[in-house]
This record gives structure tokens, C-alpha cells and sequence, in this order.
């Protein structure tokens, strides 16, 4: 009998989907007849298709915002973690965590270097002065208008400045920041709570949903990495 | 005419001037050695990188550069680029690029290694990847650059060295002899344990020493990926399948309390470290792209994979002999690699747990070979009763004896034997003759029953262990001789560092099976040009040289004696 060493699911098998929260179109500032977005929420134009699987892009968009939402996109998705180590047959070791168990999913510009023992409460000031935005409907200032209470590794942050994205079910985007002075964007987190089940900006049924500001310059993208906690 | 010459030359040296500003690197190349370099010059000149992973992805990366960053450093290689005029797509975009051309790994890795302007460097042979992967975080920390070397390229690194200036150098793992004898002078710093997480712990307590951190990366070094070269924390290896006992204690006693774990393959590793030292650990598992007007998609981070060689262990069908009270386990290496192992093993009756036996050491395993291992276990009240056998073993395996990372559980059937085994050997001597460069075991067949045996050497070469053993077993009649031939040459270093060696045999009546060891340390005498019969031949020469200087005093004494006489 063969025996090969098989991890049968990657923990965190991680379908996520971006949204767009910002006009398809390249021009900044057009606007449009419909209904313009808030921008505490993810874009309220009707869309279709508006997804993206893992590894792909977007394709066949059909948002409507105005341009002050160029400053925003989001990231929705689920989580199953399941560690299973097995020649096929037998189980050597074998862990799973449901969503249940809640978590974090947590994003940040940062491809290294977090301090994830010092992480203390972020403001939306902060964001908006990290990615320069100023002050409008669509700055973070307006846009995480909210607090929540976040919890990663044994630190809890709470009264944490956070943006409610999602409909009944509370998504909520909250800041976090590894730095006590930001000096770059690469200082603050993302975090986003999954909730096992909950209803995303656009009626689905996924475990999290999390926005994040963007460079707003055309042509320009922001790179983001993506953590989520052990348990 | 003249004034288009002052122009012409004016704009040369400006472009001279420019090309040799370097706001970023790419790497343009499926070999990890050049991928590898630029992130690490990259690093050490603290400009971004990236790397190329395919076609598609060379024009993926292209809109998140940094375009206010416009002088490029493209470090292409020559035969195996990922893509083709990518000079061309950067300048189309508005960058101006400097390519390295990647003929030669040695002159890539010192072109680049003398634009870092350090004068510390780090020795690791390029065959093994995961030490590159070691040591990056310290190499940054100590602004050291890694040089590839071999017997075959040493000459021109140890010149690199002597003209640079060399401040520190550190020679890490496994390196040929002739680079640890080329670069004594230096008197390096030397990580060389055996283990690659031995050498692993080694160096990150070096960059603990610069940098005290209780946050690392984990990783078990058989990929790149951004953040393990950027140099923020030191990189702790973890196992494929396991965490050795080594890191567990080492991650208890230096108090690290966060890990990173780069993907998520390594999970199931990093969750029992987890478990076992209460650590919290993160996973760094995609990356996605946001822009004004395009939410892009998710992606897998990037990682470039490093070629190593896989390990595959198996066992075949076990049986327990009844003539002998032993569960007969054969293991078979199916990969390239030499392996060793250690297993532990559950036996039931009917299901119920009755015995738990196992290796007490490790046991070594040749690439593609196989060995049987004879466990003692007195199973006969179930034989007797007709009870079903069966048994759940857990393996550990790895590249080295204190490298055990991998791991297997299986669940088998035990089948029933008898065979009464009677064979019985013993070894006459060991020598080496100088002459035709072979090591010889001399075995005799002592029991009452043809025997094969297939034997093994533990030398030590230059400090470190070698192995040799026999491709197939031999057949030895009752009463006969067999000789175990090893072709190798050992110089007089060898020769003194193994005036004692260990054979270690496998032996008997199954040729299939050869459940029976023996072992033992034996002294290594020498045969040939250099041997006894030379030794023979100087003794000779100087009883010679004694009894001529001996008869010429004789003579002296009566002349002396005769002269004497005269007066």
C-alpha cells in the first residue's frame, strides 16, 4: 500500500470576493442617475455580477456610485479551516474550526513587519491622514462612523473606530493600529469579525465583509495582504 | 559638429548616471538563485522588489509598481526568463531600466553582492535552498550578502573576498571541503550541526543577538516569499508534517510569543506548535489589489518554490514471526534522498491495544532501498488463540537523523510467519587499501545455513558523516567468505579520522528480509602503497641505515684503534 502524506484542505480555505465600491468607469467624477451610494455602506447600485472569485477579477460590472467612492472597495467571503493530515485512509492528525469559533479576518498595505503583540484602537483620522483623503462625505472620518470592539491574539480592542458595511446583520470594518503614531498605511489594520452566516451588502450569505480605502488615483492600486488568526 | 559631440557625450553621461540609480528590482527568472539575489540586493540597497511567477503575471505586476519609482533594476536570467523584452513593457510604462543579464550564477551573485557595498558575508552551498531561506532575515539584520559556493566555484569567491575586504563571514550548513579549507583564513564563524533546524535555531539566536524579537515567521524553507526576506523577523523552521522537540523548547525558553505562518500549507505544523507552547499565530494566506475604479481580484500571495527533493517512505505488508516472537516491519525508501526514521507502534488483538514497541534510535534508510527491522514482541497467548493482529504505527522521518519532520500514521493488518532463522556472521577485519582506493569488509558465514548480508559504513569525512552502503545483498555459504567492497578514496585526514569504523550488517536466510543486525566499531587497518608492506619496507631501510652506521663506527673505532696502537 502507497502511503503519501496528503493535507486534504488547506486550513482557511478562503473564497473571497471584492466589490467594487467606486465607479467602473475611469473618469473621476462622473455621476450618474441612480441612486448615489453612502458611503458607510457598500455600493447601493444595483449590480450585477459584482463579484469576483478567488484569483479572478472583476468582469461584467454594472455599479453606479459617484465618484466619491473611488476611496473604497471591499472584500467579502467565507471561511472553513480544516487541517487533515492522511495517507487517504487514516487520519494522523485532524483539526477543524468552524465559524462558529469566530475570528478575525484582518487586511492591511503590510507584507510584513505587523507587531501583532501591540495592537491598540485606530481612528478613522488616521486613515484619512495616511491616505491623504480630505474631508468629505466619502473620508474615513464619515465613512467609520461607527465603533467596535475587536478582539486578535489576546488584546482587545474596544471602542475602535469602524465603518457598518454590511445590512441587519452588522458587518462592521474596524480599525486597528500596530503603532501608537502612524506613520505610514502600512501601520493600521482592517479587521473584520466573521459572523458565521450573516448577509453581505448584497443580500448573500457569506461569513465576513470588510472595506478598505484604496489609492484613489486612476490607474493606481493599493495591495493588500490578508491574515487571519489560528485558533 | 563639435557642439553635437558636447551634447552627445552630455547625454551619455546622463544616461550613465541614471541607469546606475536604483529605485526598484525586478526579477525576471525561474531560477530561484537569481530571485533570491535580487530580493536580497533589493533589501540591502532598501528599495521594493518583485518577482515574476509566470507570462501572465509579468503584466499583472506591472500597475503596482510604484511609478514614481522609475529607475528599474531588471535582473533577467539569460536562459530562462519568464518572459521575453520585459525591458521593453517597463520602459513602455514610463521606466527606465538597467538589466543584469543572468549568464553565470557566480558572476550574478557577485556583480551583485559588490553593488551592496558590505563587507560581511554569509557561506551556504546552493543546493540546499532552505538554507538560503535561513538565513535571509539575518543576512538584512547584519547587512551581510550570501555567496553561493562549491569545490567548483570557490576560487573565484574566495578572490571576491580577498579583494572586497571581508569584515565577518559566516560559513552555514553543509559546504564541500575544499570551500571550508579555501576559506580558514577568514576564521569564519561556522553553523554546521547536521540538521537544518539545528542550523536554523543557531542562526536566528545570531539575529536575536542584533535584534531581540519575540515575533517570528515560520516556514520550513522550501519557498520565497516577500516577507521572509524583508528582514523584520528571523525565520523558524517548522516541519512538513511536525514540529521537532528542538523548536518547541526554543520557542518556550527565548519566550516567543507571536509566529506568522506565510500560506497556509504549513498549518497543520503550525497548530501544534501552537498547542504546544500556547503561542498565537497568524496566517498570511492572499493578497488582493483596490484601486479607483477596479476592486481586484484575490489572489494567492507570491511565492516562488525551491526545488528540493521529496521524501517518500512506505511500508510493506508486516508479519509477526512466531519462531522468533518479532514483528517483522520492512520500511522502503521510494525517493532520492537517504532518510531516517523512528516509529512507534500500537499492536491489537481483536482491537484491543496490547502492546505499544518502537525504535529507540533512529533508523537509517537509503535512498531507494529498503530495510527490515525485527521488533521484539511476545504476541504468542493471541497467536494461540487465534486472536486477529493488527497494529497502528506512527513514523517519523526526515533528511537527518535530528531532522525528523515528516510523519505518517497507518493502520495495518499483521500476518503470520514462521521462520526459524539460524544464520549467524562475523566480521574479520575492515581495511582500505591506498592503492585501489577501496574499503573492504571482510565477513564470514559462521552459522549452519547460507546467509546474505548487505553492509553498511559510518565514515567520517572531514567532520562530517558519511554513509556507504551495499546496492545488493550478498550470499555467503555455510562456512564461506564474503567480501563487502566499497570504491571510495580517503586521504590521510580520512585515514586518521577513522582508525574506527562502524559496520553495521543486515543479514539473513531471507534475502527478502534480512531481519538480523550486527554492529560494531572495528579498527581500520590500511593495505597497498602506504600500508603494511610499505611500513614494512621503511623499518627495513632503516635497520639498514642502523647497521651501516653501525659497521662504520666499527671500522672508525679500528682505525682509531690502529692508529693508537702505531704510536
Amino acid at each position: 500500500m502507497k502511503t503519501k502524506i496528503l493535507i486534504l484542505s488547506a486550513l482557511m480555505v478562503i473564497s473571497m470576493f471584492a466589490m467594487a465600491v467606486m465607479p467602473v468607469s475611469a473618469s473621476p467624477g462622473a455621476t450618474t442617475a441612480n441612486e448615489v451610494s453612502s458611503t458607510d455602506a457598500g455600493p447601493t447600485a444595483t449590480a450585477s455580477s459584482a463579484v469576483t472569485t478567488e484569483g479572478g477579477n472583476i468582469t461584467n460590472v454594472d455599479l453606479v456610485a459617484d465618484s466619491y467612492t473611488e476611496r473604497w472597495a471591499g472584500f467579502y467571503g467565507n471561511v472553513t479551516g480544516t487541517i487533515n493530515l492522511t495517507d487517504g485512509t487514516y487520519s494522523l492528525y485532524n483539526w477543524t474550526w468552524t465559524v462558529a469559533d469566530e475570528g478575525e479576518v484582518i487586511a492591511s498595505t503590510a507584507s510584513s513587519g505587523i507587531t501583532w503583540a501591540s495592537l491598540v484602537n485606530g481612528t478613522a483620522t488616521e486613515v484619512d491622514t495616511a491616505w491623504s483623503f480630505s474631508s468629505s462625505s466619502d473620508s474615513a472620518t464619515s465613512t467609520f462612523d461607527s465603533t467596535e470592539s475587536v478582539t486578535i491574539g489576546d488584546q482587545t480592542m474596544t471602542g475602535t473606530d469602524a465603518a457598518d458595511t454590511g445590512a441587519a446583520d452588522g458587518y462592521k470594518t474596524a480599525i486597528v493600529k500596530d503603532n501608537t503614531t502612524v506613520t505610514s498605511k502600512d501601520d493600521l489594520l482592517f479587521v473584520a469579525n466573521i459572523i458565521n452566516g450573516g448577509s453581505t451588502f448584497n443580500s448573500e450569505t457569506h461569513d465576513f465583509e470588510m472595506i478598505v480605502p484604496t489609492n484613489a488615483t486612476i490607474g493606481q492600486t493599493e495591495q493588500y495582504y490578508f491574515y487571519v488568526e489560528l485558533f | 559638429m563639435r557642439t553635437i559631440l558636447i551634447i552627445l557625450l552630455l547625454v551619455l553621461s546622463i544616461n550613465a548616471a541614471s541607469a546606475e540609480v536604483v529605485d526598484q528590482v525586478i526579477i525576471n527568472s525561474a531560477n530561484w538563485q537569481d530571485v533570491y539575489l535580487g530580493i536580497l540586493y533589493a533589501e540591502l540597497s532598501e528599495v521594493p522588489s518583485k518577482f515574476i511567477l509566470s507570462e501572465e503575471h509579468s503584466t499583472s505586476i506591472i500597475p503596482l509598481l510604484n511609478n514614481s519609482l522609475t529607475n528599474v533594476y531588471l535582473v533577467e536570467s539569460d536562459r530562462v526568463p519568464y518572459t521575453m523584452y520585459y525591458k521593453s513593457k517597463l520602459e513602455v510604462n514610463g521606466y527606465t531600466v538597467t538589466v543584469l543579464k543572468s549568464t553565470d550564477l557566480t558572476d550574478t551573485n557577485l556583480k551583485l553582492a559588490g553593488m551592496s557595498e558590505v563587507s560581511n558575508f554569509i557561506i551556504i552551498d546552493g543546493s540546499y535552498g532552505y538554507n538560503a531561506v535561513s538565513v535571509a532575515p539575518y543576512a538584512i539584520k547584519s547587512r551581510s550578502f550570501v555567496l553561493f559556493a562549491d569545490k567548483d566555484n570557490i576560487d573565484r569567491i574566495y578572490s571576491f573576498l580577498k579583494t572586497t575586504g571581508t569584515e565577518n563571514l559566516t560559513l552555514y550548513g553543509h559546504l564541500d571541503y575544499e570551500v571550508r579549507q579555501k576559506l580558514e583564513e577568514f576564521t569564519p564563524d561556522v553553523i554546521n550541526t547536521g540538521s537544518k533546524f539545528d542550523d536554523n535555531l543557531a542562526i536566528v539566536e545570531k539575529y536575536m543577538q542584533i535584534e531581540p524579537t519575540q515575533q517570528v515567521l515560520l516556514t520550513n524553507g522550501d519557498s520565497i516569499e516577500s516577507s521572509l526576506m524583508a528582514g523584520d523577523e528571523p525565520v523558524i523552521f517548522i516541519g512538513k508534517n511536525d514540529v521537532l522537540p528542538q523548536v518547541i523548547r526554543y520557542v518556550k525558553d527565548n519566550n516567543v510569543s507571536t509566529g506568522v505562518l506565510v500560506g497556509n500549507e504549513l498549518a497543520g505544523s503550525a497548530k501544534r506548535l501552537k498547542d504546544a507552547t500556547g503561542m498565537f499565530i497568524f496566517i498570511k494566506f492572499a493578497q488582493g489589489n483596490a484601486g479607483a475604479g477596479n476592486a481586484g481580484g484575490i489572489a494567492a500571495l507570491d511565492i516562488f518554490q525551491i526545488p528540493k527533493n521529496e521524501l517518500d517512505l512506505d511500508i510493506l505488508p508486516v508479519n509477526y514471526n512466531i519462531a522468533s516472537n518479532d514483528l517483522e516491519v520492512i520500511y522502503e525508501n521510494k525517493a532520492d534522498v537517504d532518510t531516517y526514521l523512528k516509529s512507534s507502534i500500537a499492536i491489537y488483538a481483536n482491537e484491543e491495544h496490547v502492546a505499544t514497541i518502537g525504535d529507540d534510535d533512529v533508523v537509517f534508510v537509503e535512498s531507494g532501498g529498503s530495510i527490515p527491522i525485527a521488533y521484539p514482541v511476545d504476541l504468542s497467548e493471541y497467536v494461540s488463540t487465534s486472536q486477529n493482529l493488527s497494529m497502528e504505527i506512527t513514523t517519523h522521518f526526515g533528511e537527518a537523523p535530528k531532522s525528523l519532520d515528516h510523519a505518517f500514521r497507518k493502520n495495518m493488518d499483521v500476518g503470520l510467519i514462521e521462520e526459524v532463522d539460524t544464520s549467524a556472521i562475523m566480521v574479520q577485519k575492515v581495511v582500505y587499501n591506498t592503492e585501489e582506493h577501496k574499503l573492504k569488509v571482510l565477513i564470514q558465514n559462521i552459522g549452519d545455513v547460507p546467509v546474505y548480508v548487505k553492509t553498511r559504513i559510518d565514515l567520517t569525512i572531514y567532520g562530517e558523516k558519511k554513509v556507504l552502503i551495499m546496492d545488493m545483498p550478498e550470499l555467503i555459504d555455510v562456512g564461506g567468505e564474503a567480501v563487502a567492497v566499497f570504491i571510495t578514496t580517503l586521504s590521510d585526514t580520512n585515514l586518521e579520522e577513522n582508525r574506527d569504523v562502524l559496520v553495521h550488517i543486515n543479514y539473513g536466510k531471507r534475502d527478502n528480509v534480512m531481519i538480523k543486525v550486527l554492529e560494531g566499531i572495528y579498527p581500520l587497518s590500511t593495505e597497498g602503497k602506504n600500508g603494511p608492506v610499505a611500513g614494512a619496507i621503511v623499518a627495513l631501510t632503516i635497520m639498514v641505515f642502523a647497521i651501516g652506521l653501525t659497521k662504520k663506527y666499527a671500522l672508525w673505532e679500528l682505525i682509531r684503534t690502529e692508529r693508537m696502537n702505531k704510536k
